[in-house]
């Protein structure tokens, strides 16, 4: 359920930012524009709560949440189309006691100025009852200061909330297949960790992990049904890792070693170098001397790639991560001062746009996968992890030409005749999770021999919100790992067999995102 | 000859009694078919690692335990009858017998596990026909590459080709450790400094007790024992870097400074032999650690520093945050003087840290400062970058210290898209940082006004705001005492640069960052500190 929220300013209204440039308080802003964060509203809704309480106590409980159960409301960040917002104030604090100025105690203070709108939404992953909807528009009405310096006479705005239609919250799911591309946009900045810690900094990173998605679609369905059996427990369905990426037509991957560019360079020349490190270290064990030239045909130093590579081209995707750096305090309900300890540091992350592949093995299943947004990682009902979906479209998944290409090349590079197998070149486009039942040699079967690899170490654990339990910590494979491997099989059946193991994922916990990969060039 | 022609005689003595070499001529040792191996070993992400545990008594005991390491591997390799190259920051090369591969290995990796905890150590052995080891890789074979990307390693460059060739085995050594698979259940508590290992002790010398694995406690122990040790010059904890000692009095902020040499990798593929080698790796390291010395006495920083990596070109700082620019300049004047001649360059990054952020995020900070100012030297000569450095004060607990801030983006009246933006922790060229600070210097209360005011007014249309910084300078004491132009001045301060007709660039947070941390005394400290 989406709701609509509009607040409008009646007096200037300043929500403190973090990092005041020059001034003594300034509005909060994320990329140049100011904005209400959803905690501020949220907190002040919460605030006039107490005059509903004895009528409403059940239904506010369940819209904010307790000690013991998450809220139903999420509210988002409020933005507005208005130009020239800004209204700058000067004050000076006042003695309490000889009534004049304090000495060096003038500020000044960069404030929205009355007549301003803002509108937002607020979502909720279930219907709001009548009496819920009844306490929520109550309390937007009772609702009529927020941020900060009330008591100087900032902060008077009007609250309006209203139902947006149902038609809005679900994803058109025409055209269906086992492999469909996703596509979201972060409606609010991420925070998603490793593991729930004990700390007052939190850090995101900057994608969203399979597991995370996972748990996101998981929260929506029923765990009593058959298919939510079949989609999460016996792992039918493949929830990938969301990278960011600047289109909708493709998706990316973490950059991979053997992609080099020149140092520290602004051009971004990509040299693929993939068949040229397998071809030296072929060579070398058959006694040659050869090594991966340090420089570019131009004479400037290469390096490897970092950030996010396209798929398909394996171009460097120029999505720009912005990091989202804010501090909330919990305020006391009855002392109206913050709360000893209660103060969090948020590093989130905020991509424009995310997108990967989720594989099934039933199409079905994706009927239920048709919720048009999702909330994502930690601090869900405080304004992060908010994310709409853009896009869910089929795609194809490329094996023989990749192939063909990349055999051709290797095969110009490798002089002697001795090299007649079928290369197959491998890219975890995630971590790979080997465990104890499976070994990397046979990773793609018996009749695949691994020839040569390209290790990246990662660790990987999260957080079990259905058991509230931290998840295995496990050192694995990490994504951006390359693996060759050559085979006497046709080109048809290798195919065959890489379409599959697509669908499956490889090594363990493939449900989760680990081990999805993509074929080389 | 590329290695040391008697200790190589030795060797091959060793195996084979009977065995003579006319001279030592490169004709000579081309007649020399009898195989040695050359032994190289690495601990992979060196720096990762000493950084891994959120504690400053392990991390000073990593970074202590990779030197003892190093030492005691050259006492090994050397008990083997090994000639070593070098032992140094983690990485080794020595060339010993064949058949003491075996024996080496055990014993290397038997050492290396009881003194480095925690960490992977990377060994590999490459054996080559002695003729090769002493006159360079050769070429075995009718190839030639078909690719611009593929090199033969049989060029000029004998000794760095042999380099390259040790490190793509070596490489593929790493390979097969990376793949090693290890899982701790949820059931079991994870370590409290790494978060990476089992919890196995509980640790009780902090406030609240911790508990920790094995590998962050022998690191602890470690250090603790180190900075317990009378002979230890550095701080026992974040706390005492500070220029005060009265707790009272003492700043809650904290200084880091990372230095790293310029294209260095230009300078070994330059490298004729192993005595050039090893003369000019000696020269970068002893130019790195005698600068040390020399700030550490002028500046008095005797239990107020704590220098984590310290090793060839790089050399990480942790030291009060009111001496940093002081500091800085000495060190960098002392390291340009010694890197100059050997026709190299360095980065630098100047980090201003909170004490309460943990320790741990350090160095990514400053290796992304450093990586800022990397980037701007080689854009502007990447055959040859000069010296930069990037400088961030990080103010809350932001772990981005490389940062874009739009003052303003409006369109004009001619529909012209305009913006007016700042890149915190943009890297600028060393000799301007250097006078940018000496002219703050000389008047920090009338330039903080100035720019001050000069902030208040960026987010105004560039024009405007241009106008106005023109008024704030007509009544600004600096100003008048510097005696230019106002053009010039809003250019050498870069108030606001025309980068071109639709961007505008300025300085204006990051020159206000700068005379904080000129003003950073623990008095004033306290009343501005959020």
């Amino acid at each position: 359920m989406i709701i609509e929220i509009r607040v409008k300013t009646k007096s200037p209204l300043v929500i403190a930012s973090s990092s005041s440039l020059g001034l003594s308080k300034e509005h909060v802003e994320i990329g140049g524009k100011p904005i209400i964060p959803g905690s501020a509203i949220k907190g002040a809704l919460r605030e006039h709560s107490n005059m509903l309480v004895h009528k409403y106590e059940a239904e506010l409980n369940s819209l904010f949440g307790t000690a013991q159960n998450i809220g139903k409301l999420y509210f988002t960040k409020l933005k507005t189309s208005d130009e020239r917002v800004y209204i700058e104030k000067h004050h000076n604090s006042i003695d309490k006691k000889t009534r004049i100025a304090i000495d060096k105690k003038l500020f000044n203070v960069r404030a929205i100025k009355p007549g301003v709108e803002f509108t937002g939404k607020i979502y909720s992953k279930k219907d709001l009852t009548n009496r819920e909807m009844e306490a929520l528009k109550l309390l937007a009405k009772l609702t009529v200061k927020l941020g900060a310096m009330k008591s100087r006479g900032y902060g008077f705005v009007d609250i309006e909330v209203k139902e947006k239609p149902k038609s809005e919250e679900s994803i058109d799911l025409e055209n269906l297949s086992n492999v469909m591309l996703i596509s979201v946009e972060p409606i609010e900045p991420l925070m998603i960790t490793s593991t729930k810690v004990k700390s007052y900094l939190y850090n995101s990173f900057n994608y969203i992990p399979g597991n995370v998605l996972r748990g996101a679609y998981a929260s929506l369905l029923n765990p009593n049904k058959q298919e939510f059996k079949e989609i999460f427990l016996k792992e039918m369905v493949k929830f990938p890792n969301l990278y960011p990426s600047t289109k909708t037509s493709y998706y990316t991957l973490p950059a991979t070693d053997f992609l080099l560019t020149e140092k520290y360079s602004a051009d971004f020349t990509i040299y693929n170098a993939l068949a040229e490190m397998v071809a030296v270290s072929l060579l070398n064990h058959k006694g040659y001397r050869l090594s991966i030239r340090a420089k570019s045909p131009e004479g400037k130093r290469l390096d490897r790639v970092s950030g996010w590579i396209k798929s398909d081209s394996f171009e460097i995707d120029q999505s720009k991560i912005k990091k989202h750096f804010s501090a909330q305090v919990a305020l006391d309900n009855k002392l109206r001062s913050a709360k000893d300890g209660a103060l969090r540091t948020y590093n989130a992350s905020n991509p424009s746009q995310l997108s990967g592949v989720i594989r099934t093995e039933d199409i079905n299943h994706l009927e239920l996968l048709k919720q048009k947004w999702l909330t994502l990682g930690g601090s869900k009902t405080r304004g992060y992890g908010l994310v709409e979906i853009k896009s869910f479209t089929p795609m194809n998944f490329e094996v023989k030409k990749r192939i063909a290409e990349f055999n051709k090349k290797l095969k110009s590079l490798l002089a002697p005749e001795e090299f007649n197998s079928t290369f197959v070149p491998i890219i975890m486009r995630s971590d790979l999770i080997i465990g104890n039942a499976f070994c990397i040699e046979s990773l793609l079967g018996k009749t695949y021999k691994l020839e040569y690899m390209q290790l990246r170490s990662a660790q990987t654990s999260g957080w079990n919100t259905a058991s509230n339990s931290p998840k295995c910590f496990q050192n694995v494979i990490g994504a951006g790992s390359v693996l060759v491997y050559s085979t006497d099989k046709t080109p048809d059946d290798i195919e065959k067999d890489l379409k599959e193991l697509y669908i499956k994922g490889l090594g363990r916990f493939t449900g989760s995102g680990f081990g999805e990969f993509i074929v080389g060039k | 000859m590329l290695f040391n022609n008697k200790a190589i005689e030795k060797l091959l003595k060793e195996d084979n009694p009977d065995f003579k070499i006319q001279d030592y001529s490169s004709s000579s040792w081309n007649t020399v078919e009898q195989k040695l191996s050359i032994m190289s070993y690495d601990v992979p992400s060196i720096k990762k690692y000493i950084f891994a545990s959120n504690d400053f008594k392990a991390i000073v005991g990593a970074s202590k335990a990779l030197d003892k390491f190093d030492s005691t591997a050259k006492k090994v390799l050397e008990a083997e009858g090994a000639h070593v190259i070098i032992t140094a920051g983690g990485t080794g090369l020595a060339i010993c017998r064949i058949s003491n591969k075996e024996k080496i290995e055990e014993k290397l990796k038997k050492s290396f596990t009881e003194n480095v905890p925690g960490a992977k150590l990377i060994i590999s052995f490459v054996d080559l026909p002695t003729k090769e080891i002493m006159n360079g890789l050769q070429d075995l074979c009718d190839y030639s590459p078909q690719s611009e990307l593929i090199e033969k390693l049989n060029t000029q460059n004998k000794f760095s080709d042999l380099f390259q060739f040790l490190s793509v085995k070596l490489r593929e050594n790493r390979n097969y450790a990376l793949s090693e698979y290890s899982v701790i259940p949820p059931e079991i508590k994870r370590c409290e400094f790494c978060n990476q290992e089992p919890a196995t002790i509980k640790l009780s010398s902090y406030e609240e007790e911790v508990e920790i694995c094995e590998y962050c406690y022998k690191k602890h122990e470690l250090g603790r024992k180190f900075i317990e040790n009378n002979d230890n010059r550095m701080a026992s904890g974040i706390d005492d870097i500070d220029i005060e000692t009265n707790p009272s009095r003492k700043t809650k902020w904290y200084g880091v400074i990372y230095i790293d040499g310029n294209n260095l990798g230009q300078l070994y593929s330059r490298i004729k032999d192993e005595e050039d080698y090893k003369k000019k790796s000696e020269k970068i390291d002893y130019t790195v650690k005698n600068s040390l010395n020399k700030i550490i006495s002028e500046f008095s920083l005797e239990k107020k520093y704590l220098a984590p990596i310290l090793g060839g070109d790089d050399l990480l700082l942790f030291l009060p945050a009111a001496l940093a620019f002081d500091v800085f300049n000495k060190l960098s004047s002392e390291i340009e003087k010694g890197f100059k001649e050997l026709g190299i360059g360095f980065c630098a990054s100047i980090a201003i840290i909170p004490k309460k952020l943990p320790i741990k995020f350090v160095f990514d900070i400053s290796s992304i400062l450093l990586k800022s100012a990397k980037k701007e030297a080689y854009k502007e000569n990447p055959i040859n970058p000069g010296n930069y450095i990037a400088f961030r004060t990080l103010y809350g607990n932001t772990l981005d210290p490389v940062n874009e801030i739009i003052y303003f983006s409006d369109s004009d009246i001619l529909n012209n898209q305009l913006t007016v933006k700042e890149i915190l922790g943009k890297g600028i060229k060393l000799e301007e940082f250097k006078k940018i600070i000496e002219e703050l210097k000389k008047d920090k209360k009338d330039y903080t006004q100035l720019f001050q005011k000069t902030l208040s007014c960026i987010r105004d249309h560039p024009v405007v705001a241009k106008l106005n910084i023109l008024y704030f300078l007509k009544r600004s004491k600096a100003f008048e005492n510097l005696q230019l132009t106002p053009k010039d001045f809003i250019e050498k301060f870069q108030l606001l640069k025309t980068v071109n007709n639709e961007l505008y660039e300025t300085r204006i947070q990051t020159l206000l960052d700068i005379l904080k941390t000129l003003n950073l005394k623990s008095e004033e400290m306290h009343e501005k500190v959020r």
